[in-house]
């Protein structure tokens, strides 16, 4: 299922599947469902579905199981149904299926609000900015505020803090359950769905630091998180495909084009520590919720590098094969 | 003015306003106060009670002006039925106003965060020097994000971690933010604060030792926001003193005691970086809102360094002049 948020044209978020390249409101087919399928009343069945269906990605996220299994019955309806053939509006009154050019599409969970990034994750990165990996099966991670967050449309802001800003392009984890101390053989169970993510920084916030003199001076590592987490320097979107959907996700290939030309290409088989392990390790010491996000770190080939840098005005095109196209613009 | 989140006889989370060895319960005090001093009757002052006086920090917090004027109004009633010694045991609609410290669970100041934990280190000169570490550019210092969860409060377990074998403890003074803003000058920064209360933060500090030299210094810094997110590893509470109450916030005495003794002491005054300049350097390009806690650094001299190791069994206070003393016990893992 490729799942979204968007804005619908009383500006409420809701969320929708793709469905023949329609978008339905799986609130309001659900409500349908109910009256239709199950003879539930109308006030009662949308009683249901703001329960069973709500409206926030994440809520839906956190019923975990039930949900899952809600959103396969509800999907399955209306794929059955076909988009043409769903009764236009729900009980509440709202429209159950859209084109994609008459809504908004939003960041796929708009309240997410724990976002855990890997870093220096693949062998050309650390060829490409010179420094020395992680140690084997460990992996560097580092955070980003909420705020950071933003989805396609999207404007990114030039930041204050630096002149240098560059891209990643990577795979990103959305966790589907409550979860610690989970092995490796079980990590891709607690895992939701997958999105297309871009990691930006403000380069020069590091390498302007004093790195200091040797193996006791951290100094640019003191404002990684700093450099990477302006607001809007994490694209995210434009679906929320679910693992189901995925064969494999250790062998999708990524490309990122500003202005149309090719700049980053890569596959997320490049990983150094794979998505099982980066899980296994973050969740050691640390619970995982549901809606939590994994921004699985940066791919890319010597030839096509996974740093790209940014000027004002660029238009951005991020792709992962099955995943989506995330556009995007840097503005002042 | 001191204020508390806590858990009633009911298990509802409500706040409260700190005096002596007491909580008072704002909502149910502001009740009783529309009835007594503005003649309300008790249905309209329960209905204004619970508009004006929300059970949630955050929800108050996001009040800001009126709220802060309503914590006074309050606060003043609270003061002055204590002073009079007539203070009432429950409000019109039967909310019990007054409880012991002793009676009730103080929780994290404002358990409903899912904002912003920003960890600023390496804040105080004696770091540097104690430890041997390269002390950030000046004007700037280092920041790790935390996640709302690694929160917990007053008496909560300290859970020992499995992936590190050495934890540290430090005393650090945290802001809460107030009011919404981005590129805030150092001047107008203080209006932004809501609050200022003691954390106690936990690192896994063998994940940053012996992981070899690297080159530009890179390797330990990895693992910095992984030794730092562990469950349970940031304490905070147990009030909130209100911007204006502890006078000047960079002249504050802090100390942290392991089972009694003291091991880190300090005074706000030596931060390298001042509050105000902490929060221009966060906001210039990322957004603060109400509710977001700033960790200040941790406090110590080069007598009674930053930061020091704790075992499972430990008990550790941190304590800050005017704010409280943070009590919790660091337990075996689970």
């Amino acid at each position: 299922m490729k799942l979204a948020s968007f804005r619908n044209r009383s500006a409420e978020t809701r969320i929708g599947a793709l469905i023949d390249d329609q978008l339905v409101d799986l609130t309001a087919a659900f409500e349908r469902y109910l009256v239709d399928e199950c003879g539930v009343g109308s006030d009662r069945a949308v009683e249901v579905a703001a329960v069973r269906m709500p409206t926030s990605m994440l809520d839906l996220i956190r019923r975990e199981g039930e949900g899952s299994a809600d959103l396969a019955t509800i999907y399955s309806f209306a794929c059955d149904r076909g988009p043409e053939r769903l009764t236009p509006f729900s009980p509440r009154g709202d429209r159950v299926v859209y084109g994609l050019d008459e809504v908004t599409l939003l960041t796929p969970i708009p309240q997410v609000y724990r976002i855990f990034n890997i870093g220096n994750n693949s062998a050309v990165f650390s060829r490409t900015i010179a420094t020395s990996a992680p140690e084997e099966n460990y992996t560097c991670m580092f955070k980003k505020t909420p705020r950071s967050v933003v989805g396609p449309g999207d404007d990114i802001l030039w930041p204050i803090t630096g002149n240098e800003v560059v891209t990643e392009l990577e795979l990103g984890v959305v966790i589907g359950k409550k979860c610690k101390g989970v092995t490796q053989e079980d990590a891709m169970d607690c895992i939701f769905g997958y999105v297309v993510a871009q990691d930006l920084a403000v380069l020069d916030v590091l390498t302007n630091a004093n790195w200091g003199p040797g193996e006791v001076g951290l100094p640019a590592t003191y404002y990684m998180d700093l450099c990477k987490t302006p607001d809007t320097f994490q694209p995210i979107g434009p679906f929320l495909v679910t693992r189901d959907e995925v064969a494999d996700c250790q062998s999708l290939d990524m490309e990122l084009r500003v202005n149309g030309k090719c700049t980053i290409k890569g596959s997320t088989s490049g990983m150094r520590v794979p998505i099982r392990r980066q899980i296994e390790f973050l969740s050691a010491d640390m619970t995982f919720l549901p809606g939590d996000l994994i921004v699985s770190g940066a791919m890319g080939t010597d030839e096509y590098p996974p740093i790209a840098p940014l000027a004002i005005g660029d238009a951005l095109e991020a792709e992962i094969a099955g995943l989506g196209v995330l556009k995007n613009r840097v503005v002042a | 003015m001191r204020i508390a989140s806590f858990r009633n006889h009911s298990g509802e989370i409500r706040t409260a306003v700190c005096r002596g060895q007491y909580l008072f319960d704002l909502r149910a005090a502001f009740e009783k106060l529309l009835v007594d001093r503005d003649g309300c009757d008790s249905s309209t002052a329960a209905r204004i009670a619970q508009e004006r006086m929300p059970g949630s920090m955050l929800a108050l917090i996001y009040r800001g002006a009126e709220g802060h004027a309503d914590l006074s109004l309050v606060d003043e009633y609270v003061r002055a039925t204590a002073e009079e010694r007539v203070v009432p045991s429950y409000s019109p609609c039967g909310g019990r106003i007054r409880y012991g410290l002793d009676e009730v669970s103080v929780l994290a100041p404002v358990p409903q965060l899912h904002g912003c934990v920003f960890n600023m280190e390496y804040n105080y000169d004696a770091y540097s020097t104690v430890h041997g570490t390269v002390p950030p550019d000046d004007g700037k210092t280092a920041m790790f994000i935390m996640n709302p969860e690694t929160v917990i409060g007053q008496g909560d377990g300290i859970r020992w971690p499995n992936t590190a074998t050495e934890v540290t403890s430090a005393v650090e003074l945290g802001v809460i933010i107030g009011k919404e803003g981005k590129r805030i000058s150092r001047d107008q920064a203080l209006s932004h604060v809501f609050g200022y209360t003691v954390v106690n933060d936990l690192t896994g500090m063998s994940l940053l030792r012996g992981i070899g030299p690297g080159t530009r210094c890179f390797p330990k810094g990895f693992y910095f926001s992984r030794s730092m997110v562990m469950d349970t590893f940031e304490v905070v509470g147990p009030y909130i003193a209100l911007r204006d109450e502890p006078g000047d916030p960079q002249h504050l005495d802090a100390e942290l005691r392991v089972n009694g003794a003291v091991v880190s002491r300090g005074n706000t005054g030596d931060m390298r970086c001042s509050i105000a300049r902490l929060i221009e350097f966060l906001s210039e390009d990322i957004t603060l809102k109400p509710g977001d806690l700033i960790s200040t650094g941790a406090i110590g001299t080069v007598e009674y360094p930053p930061e020091a190791p704790v075992v499972i069994g430990d008990v550790i206070e941190a304590e800050i002049d005017q704010i409280g003393v943070l009590r919790n016990q660091v337990v075996a893992q689970g």
